[in-house]
């Protein structure tokens, strides 16, 4: 099983969609598609979709922490579409589920005062 | 029939029916875990005697003819070690038999080199770094050899009937292949032996691996005393320091060899990297007044915010000064009253050279040449000459900080490849086990670490580095470091924890991160008292001997993210005879297709492992893991177990 990665980008948000599995020899991939997503003119929102993730190690870990590093250090929001019990662990085990900003869906996304 | 005692009620004799197969159970259970712990007892032993092969520093063909004849007979008929030449050939390099007469056999059936692209065999594993398993000779090599009567004449009763070939692969690169083949002993390979084979060959290229390091880090000292050699030609002073590849040492010979033919004396001062002078050496002429120089040399450090010390002005300027004559006034001025100013009174001190020690554009120190009583005074062609000779001397000063330097990273690598040899503490038992992962593409990973605190504390720590390359090795350095460090400071786990998080935020570079559990143990009457404080790191478990599990700890933050670590102690009340399991994500994630091996099955594997040794615990857990993979490991796997023993 591999990775299978969908980007979209529409209204300042760019949206990456992971299926199957991040880790060590998928990373790559993923990695490279982003850093070109990020590289989108009038960017605001940066959102990770991992519902479709079935498995992520650490290494998938430190691809979005990087992720997350990137997008506070030139000021982008950045929001963790939560995955499947298994992938979410991950972000439990390592208190990440405190520290970065989750959804459970993109309609929760933009919540805050707009219509859902 | 007829009979009138009562007949057991229907329900009772299910009762009894089902406490039976129950008993029946057990007893196969226990059966299959006798014969289990019996097959992980020898393989213990066998891994034990290959490990101690490869820790004895032999030659490497050397060490692998050890290593093959050690397989045989327990795991062979025979074996043979291939290795990948610098050219890519795949040459024979050791073999072992069963009947050591018959050696030239195997040797003579690899006579014709390996072909590269076979299909099959070594060249097939060295290429793909996957083992090959063949139970039994499929029919068609019956058929070659049918064809080839000449290979059946040859082997004899060598014919393989069984063999299995695993990669010696060590940091992402395939070294070679080893080959177990049973020949008339009629032996069928198992799943189960080529995991231990593989296991072995994994150790045996981690140790190739490593004395390939340290051939490299010998040829590279060769090449640099090369390099020193062609100095000698140009400055024979400059050769005698490069003789040493220590600081003080090389400061020694140049100001020795100063001594000896420019001078009646000579002091070297060396610059710490804080800006202040650390160090002296000195050499006199004479070596009686050996002991005279070293003490004046060390009486008084220069001070470099002084105007008036002749040092402290080279160093501020890093231009040489030459003092043709020297008054008594000046001498007076320059030497610290006391001890310095006598011995400089007794040494002589008539006229003065010093001149900085240069490298790559640097000033490392100072080299200070002095004549006494009736000897010349210095002039402009001294000067020229000692400034030649500090420069020779900053270059020593220079190398001999890249070769500690490279003896550091070498040592910090090496040490990040081997786990720690274990202590002996009364009243605990240590297990562990660590098996780095196939892909060499992250440097870096999993390490752990026991050792004594304050008191009878002992502190025990598991973790793994998330990053690339260097630098993760480094910060596995620097977390082990920060983890001993903070220990003797910090009581609570948390607090060093904390620590190491402020550690690794500190460094700057390429995003990273550390997760860890640390746990502070004391031995009691009853058991013992445990703290666990968890960053980002897999809960660890609690393996009673009635079998039963307890996670415990608290999720913490995982290190070298936010400045703000979530970190919590948790207390924990240990009695006799209970496990402490600690592990990495390692065990839990890996994976047989897209299953991932998971809490559940690492708590059946224990469940079947209550009552057992820490070490057998570390070892089943282990042995299950490696069991259900299908491919070779992708992350490192450590478990370190620490069970309370009476």
């Amino acid at each position: 099983m591999k990775l299978d990665l969908a980007s979209r980008f529409a209204d300042g948000t760019a949206t990456l969609e992971l299926g199957g599995e991040l880790d060590l020899s998928t990373v790559p991939e993923a990695e490279s598609t982003l850093l070109e997503l990020e590289r989108e003119p009038h960017l605001e929102t940066i959102v990770l979709d991992l519902r479709k993730l079935e498995f992520m190690d650490s290494t998938g870990l430190r691809f979005v922490l990087a992720a997350h590093a990137r997008a506070t250090g030139s000021e982008h929001r950045f929001v963790v579409i939560r995955g499947g019990d298994t992938v979410d662990r991950v972000f439990r085990l390592t208190l990440l589920d405190e520290r970065l900003e989750f959804a459970d869906s993109p309609r929760d996304l933009f919540g805050d005062g707009a219509d859902a | 029939m007829d009979d009138p005692a009562p007949s057991p009620d229907l329900g009772s004799l299910e009762a009894e029916r089902s406490d039976r197969l129950l008993a029946e159970r057990a007893l196969e259970r226990e059966q299959a875990a006798l014969a289990a712990l019996a097959a992980a007892g020898e393989r213990l032993e066998f891994l034990a005697d290959a490990s101690a092969i490869l820790a004895m520093s032999l030659e490497v063909g050397e060490t692998l003819q050890h290593l093959a004849d050690l397989t045989v007979p327990r795991l062979a008929d025979w074996c043979a070690v291939d290795m990948v030449e610098d050219d890519g050939a795949i040459e024979l390099v050791a073999v072992a038999r069963v009947d050591p007469s018959r050696l030239d056999i195997v040797r003579e059936k690899r006579r014709h080199p390996v072909q590269p692209d076979a299909p099959r065999g070594v060249a097939n594993v060295v290429r793909t770094g996957r083992s090959e398993l063949l139970e039994e000779m499929p029919p068609e090599i019956e058929e070659v050899a049918k064809r080839r009567p000449d290979l059946v004449g040859l082997l004899g009763d060598l014919q393989p009937r069984s063999v299995m070939t695993v990669p010696l692969a060590a940091g992402g690169r395939v070294l070679g292949a080893m080959t177990f083949a049973f020949a008339d002993s009629g032996r069928r390979y198992t799943r189960a032996d080529l995991t231990l084979a593989e296991d072995l060959a994994r150790r045996a290229a981690v140790a190739i691996e490593n004395a390939r390091l340290y051939e490299l880090e010998r040829e590279a000292r060769r090449e640099g005393e090369e390099a020193r050699l062609r100095l000698q030609v140009l400055a024979e002073a400059g050769a005698a320091m490069a003789a040493s590849l220590e600081v003080r040492p090389a400061l020694a010979s140049l100001t020795g060899a100063a001594a000896r033919r420019i001078c009646d004396y000579s002091l070297a001062y060396l610059l710490g990297p804080e800006g202040r002078i650390v160090d002296a050496v000195g050499a006199h002429r004479d070596p009686a007044r050996f002991g005279s120089v070293e003490r004046l040399a060390l009486a008084t450090l220069p001070d470099l915010d002084s105007e008036d010390d002749l040092v402290a002005g080279v160093l501020r300027t890093g231009e040489p000064m030459l003092v043709p004559d020297v008054t008594p006034e000046l001498r007076d001025r320059v030497m610290a009253p006391g001890e310095q100013r006598a011995l400089a009174l007794e040494l002589g001190f008539s006229s003065v050279i010093v001149a900085p020690l240069l490298a790559r554009g640097r000033t490392l120190g100072a080299l200070a040449l002095v004549r006494a009583g009736d000897s010349p005074a210095f002039d402009e062609d001294d000067l020229s000459f000692a400034t030649a000779l500090a420069a020779r001397g900053g270059l020593g000063v220079d190398n001999a900080r890249l070769y500690a330097e490279r003896e550091y990273v070498a040592d910090t690598l090496q040490r990040s490849l081997l786990p720690p040899v274990l202590p002996e503490v009364a009243g605990l038992e240590v297990g562990a086990r660590y098996v780095p992962a196939s892909e060499g593409t992250q440097v870096g990973g999993d390490f752990y670490d026991v050792f004594g605190a304050d008191g009878d504390h002992w502190i025990a720590v598991i973790g793994d580095v998330v990053g690339k390359g260097a630098q993760a090795a480094a910060m596995m350095g620097l977390a082990r470091y920060t983890i001993r460090t903070a220990a003797i400071a910090e009581g609570r786990p948390s607090a060093i924890l904390q620590t190491l998080n402020r550690g690794i935020l500190s460094q700057t570079g390429e995003q990273r991160f550390c997760t860890a559990c640390c746990v502070r143990l004391l031995r009691s009457g009853y058991g013992a008292r445990m703290t666990v404080s968890v960053g980002g790191h897999p809960l660890p478990l609690v393996l009673h001997e009635d079998g039963s599990i307890d996670e415990v700890g608290t999720p913490g933050t995982v290190l070298g993210v936010f400045e703000d670590a979530t970190l919590a102690d948790q207390v924990v009340d240990l009695s006799h005879g209970d496990a402490l399991v600690t592990f990495t994500d390692g065990v839990t994630d890996e994976r047989d297709g897209g299953e991932e091996f998971g809490e559940s099955r690492l708590n059946e594997v224990l469940f079947s492992l209550a009552g057992r040794s820490a070490q057998q615990i570390a070892d089943g857990v282990l042995d299950a893991v490696l069991g259900f993979r299908t491919g070779e490991p992708k992350d490192d796997i450590a478990i370190l177990v620490l069970k309370v023993v009476p």
